[in-house]
């Protein structure tokens, strides 16, 4: 597979990933969910698309270097990690982000979420998944122009 | 291997990282909400050290000693407002009030000092009339007691111990400018007229709040003592003249959020014939709010106000440069605080 193709399909992919995200998020959470189970998937299911998506991207830019996916796949993982934390109550305390949030509508919106191990969990397999597809993909044989 | 294709391919992790987190950000906006609880907001309306003052052109009532205090139940996701149907006067309210006649010559004109009480808590709605509840107005020794009846839905006035009267609302509201009428009947009636009159003002101070908080990120890059010019609802009527508003935001005070708009800061309201549709009048005037305190975050929250009035029409017709003081316009000097406590209503598991 040459270089353009393996970026092209990790791209393609990411996006897919991203639309996915998108509707759980415009359709999926507003309409009632039977099971708790159900409702735990759906809760998580967006953070998990959300890594594998900017993981695949991240990994479409490193195609050339295949000894930087394990880099990229924890790298983004670090940061959901990051930010989920930040909306842990004794975290955010501790680091004075009321202030912060104060500058920053976006921000502020953000901190008012509600922390979940969950989500941790979930973005350790969105980074996982990426890493795989991308080894699926050819990453680490890739052809190069 | 790698070397023919260049390092600075790497720099596109760049974009991607700040689209990833910045997407990450705006998730946020789709949180889902926790689920609504039930809360308890208790509410206070009291005088500031400068009285309430109100002319309305033929006569001019001095408030002190305000105090309108309720409470209503209402859901974590609400506004704090008084902005509903009824909104219940309790029995720790009332206030004294001096109304002196602008012309003292006119026999007809009303003046006097009275003292009002809420003596039963009253079901007061703005555009309601009150269906259970008793108060008091003592004018000069005498006691009118008034009290709220349901069935007919009526105002039983009572004046010195004589025989009870029923009046419906409409006609005891009106008394006040009935020159045929009674004083006591007449001052109990402008008490009642009054109640109406601060819960409009303090409808006001939401609006208010309502609209620095939706302004906030704006005037908070603007900085102290620069205006931010604010829509009014003016120009859909053939003939109705432009409205001016403008926010300033005055002082910063010290504490946890300084360098933004928080608890305890200084803000500053001018309208030039402006209309608000939540309030359904035309303001013209300036308006120092201080002590400022939003009900921010999630519930229980509170909200602070003080209002300090100089020289302000609150008016149901446009104001112009000739507008004097009157009944439909009357002019408001003075103070009012407002505070509101949200608290979340305990339910003991059965």
């Amino acid at each position: 597979m040459t270089l353009q193709n393996m970026e092209a399909r990790l791209c393609l992919m990411a996006a897919v990933a991203l639309a996915a995200g998108t509707l759980i998020y415009l359709y999926a959470r507003a309409t009632p969910v039977p099971t708790a189970t159900l409702a735990l998937c759906l809760g998580s299911l967006p953070t998990l698309l959300h890594t594998a998506a900017f993981t695949l991207l991240g990994l479409a830019v490193v195609a050339p270097w295949p000894r930087l996916v394990p880099v990229v796949c924890a790298a983004w993982l670090a940061i959901e990690c990051a930010f989920e934390a930040l909306q842990s109550p004794a975290i955010a305390d501790a680091m004075n982000l009321s202030t912060l949030g104060a500058h920053s509508s976006l921000l502020r919106a953000y901190l008012h979420g509600t922390f979940d191990p969950v989500d941790l969990l979930a973005a350790g397999m969105g980074a996982v998944l990426a890493g795989c597809i991308a080894v699926s993909t050819g990453n680490h044989r890739v052809q190069r122009p | 291997m790698s070397a023919r294709i260049s390092r600075h391919r790497l720099l596109w992790l760049l974009p991607v990282a700040v689209a990833g987190v910045f997407t990450l950000l705006a998730s946020s906006t789709f949180e889902d909400k926790p689920p609504d609880e039930t809360t308890t907001v208790d509410w206070v309306l009291g005088s500031l050290a400068a009285p309430l003052v109100r002319d309305r052109g033929d006569r001019t009532a001095t408030i002190t000693n305000l105090r309108l205090a309720g409470s209503y139940n209402a859901t974590t996701g609400d506004d704090l407002t008084l902005d509903r149907d009824r909104t219940p006067i309790d029995d720790t309210s009332g206030f004294d009030m001096e109304i002196v006649a602008d012309d003292p010559g006119d026999d007809h004109a009303l003046s006097g000092s009275l003292q009002l009480r809420v003596l039963a808590e009253l079901n007061f709605g703005l555009n309601e009339d009150p269906t259970t509840g008793q108060f008091s107005s003592v004018v000069d020794g005498t006691t009118t007691l008034v009290t709220a009846q349901t069935n007919p839905n009526v105002a039983v006035v009572e004046t010195g111990g004589g025989s009870a009267r029923n009046l419906d609302w409409g006609a005891f509201r009106d008394a006040a400018d009935d020159d045929q009428a009674d004083d006591d009947l007449r001052l109990a009636s402008e008490a009642f007229n009054t109640i109406s009159e601060i819960v409009k003002l303090a409808r006001l101070g939401e609006s208010l709040i309502s609209e620095t908080e939706d302004n906030r990120d704006t005037l908070e890059n603007m900085g102290l003592d620069q205006p931010l010019d604010v829509a009014c609802d003016n120009g859909g009527a053939v003939g109705q003249g432009q409205g001016e508003s403008v926010l300033i935001w005055r002082i910063d005070a010290a504490g946890s959020d300084e360098g933004n708009i928080g608890n305890g800061d200084s803000l500053e309201a001018r309208f030039g014939n402006c209309f608000n549709t939540g309030i359904d009048r035309f303001l013209d005037g300036t308006i120092v709010m201080d002590n400022y305190e939003p009900p921010r975050g999630d519930a229980p929250r509170t909200l602070g106000l003080d209002l300090d009035f100089a020289t302000f029409f609150f008016s149901e017709n446009e104001v112009t440069i000739t507008t004097v003081p009157d009944a439909a316009s009357p002019r408001v000097d003075g103070g009012l605080g407002l505070s509101y406590d949200e608290s979340l209503v305990t339910t003991t598991p059965p």
